[in-house]
């Protein structure tokens, strides 16, 4: 059988139902319309950008996932009382029937531990930060700092994926792939969803490319992940001896060709596919322009530090992800590996504050300089929180904290969002809620809504049902917005 | 004839059966848009024919070709019907009835053609009641008809500061929201929200409200429950209420619920009067939900505009305000700046960040009479181009980050409302350390004539460098001004400094310069079990293996028995040094080798032994690293056989060597061993 032969045999049902209805309608209506009528407002459909359902806050995000979930107990959620009972165990009416994790599940005790780190207040919020995080501090009043986070997760992937997909499990979009698809891309000639890795020297969690998957959406909206190297975009630049005319001449035949294979099988995967080469072309020239440091002033480099100067590191990934949100890049996502301390949190948590905290707040504070910060929603924040008791030993000068999905912080700037509140209430404990809750549907509803889309018209039909970022739950938390 | 409309009959009713079943899943393309709206104007045909043939039926004359008409006219209006419910906005349950209730008597009709049954064209006659019922609910609302006997005088209310807050706002989000259902004639649940009176009166589960606590108030919960409850209000399908309705109406219901109480009474900075006035704002300036006035560009004329180095887009869905931004600075000209002339009523927010705009520049921006938002970072203007745009009223916002602004430039910024220039003063400016330099080659193997250069991110920077193993210091090191030229095996550290920061700790990269081919290369021992790399010819193969991955295959590994190769060269070749490059990593037991023998001479049946050494062990734990021992030998041979013994037991001092373990031999791995003349 020949090979494309097997091919139309491949046409799947959704095709063939597809191409069946709209066939059937042009037959009958015969002469009277110009048969490519239907076939362009399909191509509307894969190619259009996307515009806001109702006028936006924010245009653009920055993600900066500390993944592996930073401690809110060491960070932003102070809890004195823990400090006046350490060691003492963690009274049952608090845990309430709390699901434990492998790990901490044959502890016999729950020894409660207060912060290692003296806290302060800041700004004019007065907003309590620990002393790990000098610089946030020091923009306290530009941050919306959520203490009430909380998810259904205990572990890390299937809390990361749901922090990024609004499901546990894996295969759905990805949050900025959904930004993508309701949106559009700003710059025609950089992706609208940009991923950027670090490591830091904490404990750490993998990421995985699911994370930025496109999910069941068309596969322009997946993430691209920038690599670490001196050359972001591997394999971008023209190979030796190949012209910039050359590259040209080749990409129109080649989609000419491509066009062919459109007409023949109509899989839309192939206009993606020339859409890509045509944004990887451009993308010649922007990327260079958007990876040179040359052109940052000298006060820019020292605000980040001088990590931003070597390629891989959270700093530098900061600066990247301000050039390339500043030229339109729809969603930076950032992963920070590292934070998992469950044990020597002590000594791991400092080294991957100081890795994170200047530029974070280095990044809020030039996009508030450049005019920016209205219009680009900056999020800091990890997968669930840390648990209020001692996992392992509990010594004067080390401890660590397990998985705690009953509460944690995430921080805000920007975008329409409220600066300098602290919202919602843990308990003295600092183990549940006691006043406004914030669940990731609710998250993910509110970042939706500061870009202009509601997140219950954001659909995307799927084996039969309509799929939304916030699935069937979620609610635009209204006390956030500015 | 008939036969020509016999066969249309069924072609636009086949279609239309496949419109009615698959046309949620089609799009339909601007023009078919316009086809569609012909909809309201054709449906009156079927109607009139339909009608004129039930009198001429009971006149006693021919209905043919009444019915012909009609039936055509119909299954043409049904198809462009579901063409025109594509442009939304139509309450769905009774589109829904309508749809089918048409289709079904298109289809009917048809049928009444082809077999002239009177019953069919009875029944045809209520179907059209039926649909045409329905398409009126659509386009003008549930009790069109009867509304003008019953409803009360419908004259706009004008709100003056005497107002109460009630008939403001609150009055006023019922009648749009709620008294479709809830009012005097119609009330379902036995409530009527349309007046005083009917609230005060409450409904069959009880009051309304109860002042101050909107929690407990029934209208409140029955609004803030889930849309897909049952029990939520509005019902499903119908218009909800809006997020800032919501949170007035509860505002004002925790306030007090105060009917009289006029909304000037209320503080300006009380929630509710905040909340209210966008209400009451938004009706003065005519209750649209935009609050441009300008028209939309059509189209096109954005379409145009649009390409990837310039993007305009509408601000939001059914917005007619535009937002434009430029990409790629080589790409800009002022033309293409000029062309945005034909959306300047329509743009309010300009991006020309990095783009080389100039004052002259300035006075083509001037002419975006409704701009808000202009970013002008990086760009060349100065003191007059920002006076050329202060004739901008509208514009709130500026942006001029990275633009060189002397005093007169920056009195001319007074008049902005929102203006973003650098500010840098949150940040306190400590001094920092740099980070090291590094070399442009990623590789630590060099090119025969290959020299290597040092590179920083940073403009300004000053490279110091040794190559003899010393760290550099900041005043009396070697400046870096040309490519180094590396010679054999080189220790090559470095070191970055500048006026304002610390100097960078030392870089250290370890380089080795590519020796001469053998023509020959043999193992003559046997590699430990799984580490055979290439065999022999992982030597000489220029693949240099990573520290912490001695799976590698680019390295070779030895324990049982001791490293034993032999090299063959062409005649003529002058070796003047062997580097033997290893895996230093003494926590995963890899170790320098015990001894190294050197054998030469002109075949392999003619060998002595030129040089035996025995490298220093590591009488500590220290870094791991790639490292080399280079053995400088003399005479010209062509054959070389080199033996490399694996250290026999661990040091005392290493961790893994007690009495618990058994075989202490250290291992030995090699992945390059290089000869240079």
């Amino acid at each position: 059988m020949s090979e494309f032969f097997e091919h139309r045999l491949n046409v799947n049902r959704r095709h063939f139902l597809g191409k069946l209805s709209l066939g059937l309608g042009s037959a009958a209506l015969g002469s009277l319309l110009i048969p490519d009528l239907f076939s362009s407002s399909k191509d509307e459909q894969a190619l259009a950008v996307g515009l806001p359902h109702f006028a936006p806050k924010a245009k653009r995000i920055i993600y900066l996932h500390q993944n592996g979930a930073p401690s809110q107990l060491e960070s932003f959620d102070y809890k004195p009382l823990l400090n006046k009972m350490q060691g003492q165990d963690l009274p049952e009416s608090i845990r309430n029937g709390q699901r434990l994790t492998g790990m901490t599940s044959g502890q016999s005790k729950f020894p409660l531990v207060g912060s290692y780190f003296k806290f302060a207040q800041y700004g004019k919020s007065g907003a309590w930060v620990s002393e790990l995080f000098p610089h946030m501090a020091s923009i306290v009043d530009d941050l919306c700092i959520i203490k009430t986070m909380h998810t259904e997760a205990i572990n890390h992937d299937p809390a990361l994926t749901f922090m990024q997909t609004g499901a546990q499990q894996g295969n759905r979009p990805s949050m900025g792939a959904w930004m993508s698809y309701g949106l559009g891309s700003e710059n025609k000639n950089l992706p609208a969803f940009c991923v950027l890795l670090s490591r830091g020297k904490g404990n750490g969690q993998g990421v995985y490319s699911k994370l930025w998957t496109n999910g069941f959406l068309d596969s322009i909206h997946q993430g691209v992940q920038f690599s670490a190297s001196e050359e972001p975009v591997l394999y971008l630049n023209d190979p030796q001896g190949i012209t910039k005319e050359g590259r040209r001449r080749m990409l129109d035949k080649l989609s000419e060709l491509n066009s062919l294979g459109f007409e023949e099988f109509g899989d839309p995967e192939i206009q993606t596919k020339v859409q890509q080469y045509e944004m990887a072309y451009r993308m010649q020239t922007s990327v260079p322009e958007i990876s040179d440091l040359s052109k940052e002033p000298d006060h820019i480099i020292k605000m980040y530090g001088p990590d931003c100067l070597q390629p891989g590191t959270y700093a530098a990934n900061c600066l990247l992800a301000r050039k390339l949100s500043e030229s339109g890049v729809r969603f930076v996502q950032l992963y920070h590996q590292g934070w998992d301390q469950h044990g020597g949190l002590v000594s791991e948590m400092p080294l991957q504050a100081k890795d994170t905290d200047r530029a974070s707040a280095a990044l809020i504070t030039d996009l508030k300089q450049r005019g920016l910060l209205d219009e680009t929603l900056v999020i800091w924040g990890g997968e669930f929180g840390r648990t209020n008791y001692c996992q392992g030993d509990l010594s004067k000068d080390n401890y660590g904290r397990d998985h705690h999905p009953r509460c944690y912080t995430v921080l805000m700037a920007g975008g329409g969002i409220k600066p300098g509140i602290v919202y919602g209430e843990t308990d003295d404990f600092g183990y549940n809620i006691i006043k406004d809750p914030v669940h990731v549907n609710d998250f993910h509803a509110t970042i939706l809504n500061q870009m202009g889309l509601d997140h219950e018209k954001l659909t995307f039909k799927h084996l039969g049902r309509r799929y939304r970022l916030t699935d069937v739950a979620g609610k635009v938390i209204q006390p956030l917005i500015a | 004839m008939r036969k020509t409309i016999g066969n249309l009959l069924i072609a636009l009713n086949a279609l239309l059966l496949v419109f009615v079943l698959f046309g949620d899943r089609m799009s339909f393309p601007p023009l078919l848009q316009s086809v569609g709206r012909i909809h309201p104007l054709l449906l009156h045909v079927p109607i009139g024919a339909i009608v004129f043939a039930i009198i001429f039926i009971f006149l006693g004359k021919k209905t043919k070709w009444l019915i012909g008409i009609g039936a055509v006219t119909a299954a043409l209006a049904s198809i462009m019907g579901i063409i025109l419910s594509k442009e939304g906005g139509y309450a769905e349950n009774t589109l829904a009835l309508h749809k089918y209730s048409g289709a079904i008597f298109s289809f009917v009709l048809a049928a009444a053609w082809f077999i002239s049954n009177r019953v069919l064209i009875s029944a045809s006659f209520i179907l059209v009641l039926i649909a045409g019922h329905f398409g009126s609910i659509l386009t003008h609302g549930d009790d069109f008809v009867l509304e003008p006997l019953f409803s009360k005088s419908k004259e706009l209310k004008t709100v003056s500061d005497s107002t109460s807050m009630y008939f403001a706002v609150i009055q006023p989000m019922f009648d749009e929201r709620c008294t479709g259902c809830h009012n005097e004639k119609k009330s379902k649940g036995d409530l009527n929200l349309a007046s005083l009176n009917g609230i005060a009166k409450g409904g069959e589960h009880g009051s309304v409200w109860l002042p101050g606590s909107p929690q407990a108030s029934l209208l409140m919960k029955r609004i803030l429950l889930p849309e897909s409850h049952e029990d939520h209000m509005p019902p499903k399908g119908k218009a909800q209420l809006s997020a800032a309705e919501v949170q007035l109406l509860f505002q004002w219901i925790l306030s007090g619920a105060d009917t009289a109480k006029a909304w000037t009474r209320y503080s300006p900075s009380d929630s509710v009067r905040k909340l209210a006035e966008q209400f009451i704002n938004a009706n003065k300036a005519g209750a649209s939900t935009t609050h441009y006035t300008f028209e939309a560009a059509s189209k096109e004329t954005i379409d145009k505009l649009n390409d990837p180095y310039r993007v305009v887009t509408p601000v939001a869905q059914d917005e007619p305000a535009l937002a434009a931004t430029f990409f790629i600075r080589d790409q800009f000209k002022p033309a293409r700046l000029e062309e945005l002339l034909s959306v300047k009523e329509q743009l309010v927010s300009l991006n020309l960040s990095k783009m080389p705009v100039t004052d002259a520049e300035c006075e083509i921006i001037k002419k975006f009479e409704n701009l808000e938002k202009l970013n002008l970072n990086f760009s060349s203007v100065t003191a007059r181009g920002l006076k050329t745009l202060s004739s901008l009223k509208n514009l709130k916002s500026i942006s001029l980050t990275g633009v060189n602004l002397d005093a007169a430039g920056m009195a001319e910024l007074k008049d902005f409302k929102q203006i973003y220039t650098w500010d840098t003063t949150t940040f306190k400016q400590e001094t920092l350390r740099l980070t090291p330099p590094v070399p442009t080659t990623d590789n630590t193997l060099i090119d025969a004539n290959e020299k290597v250069t040092l590179t920083h991110k940073l403009p300004g920077i000053i490279i110091r460098y040794t190559t003899d193993g010393s760290d550099p210091d900041s005043t009396t090191a070697q400046v870096f001004d040309q490519p180094i030229d590396i010679k054999g095996y080189t220790i090559l550290k470095t070191r970055a400094c500048k006026d304002g920061w610390f100097c960078s700790p030392v870089g250290t990269y370890v380089l080795y310069k590519k020796g001469v081919m053998p023509v020959e290369t043999k193992l003559l021992s046997k590699p430990a079990k799984g580490y055979f790399g290439e065999g022999a010819s992982t030597f000489t193969n220029n693949k240099k293996g990573y520290v912490d991955d001695h799976r590698d295959i680019a390295w070779i590994g030895f324990r049982d028995q001791p490293l034993s190769a032999a090299f063959r060269f062409a005649t003529g070749t002058n070796i003047r040094n062997i580097t033997m490059c290893y895996d230093h990593n003494l926590d995963s037991w890899l170790f320098p080798p015990a001894s190294i023998e050197i054998w030469a001479g002109k075949d392999e049946a003619h060998l002595n032994l030129v040089k035996q050494l025995k490298p220093e062990v590591p009488s500590k734990k220290d870094e791991r690293r790639n490292a080399a021992i280079v053995i400088p030998v003399e005479g010209n041979y062509e054959f070389y056989k080199i033996i490399a013994t694996p250290l026999p037991e661990l040091p005392k001092w290493h961790p893994s060597n007690n009495k618990d373990t058994k075989d202490k031999r250290a291992w030995l791995f090699v992945d390059e061993i290089i000869f240079s003349e």
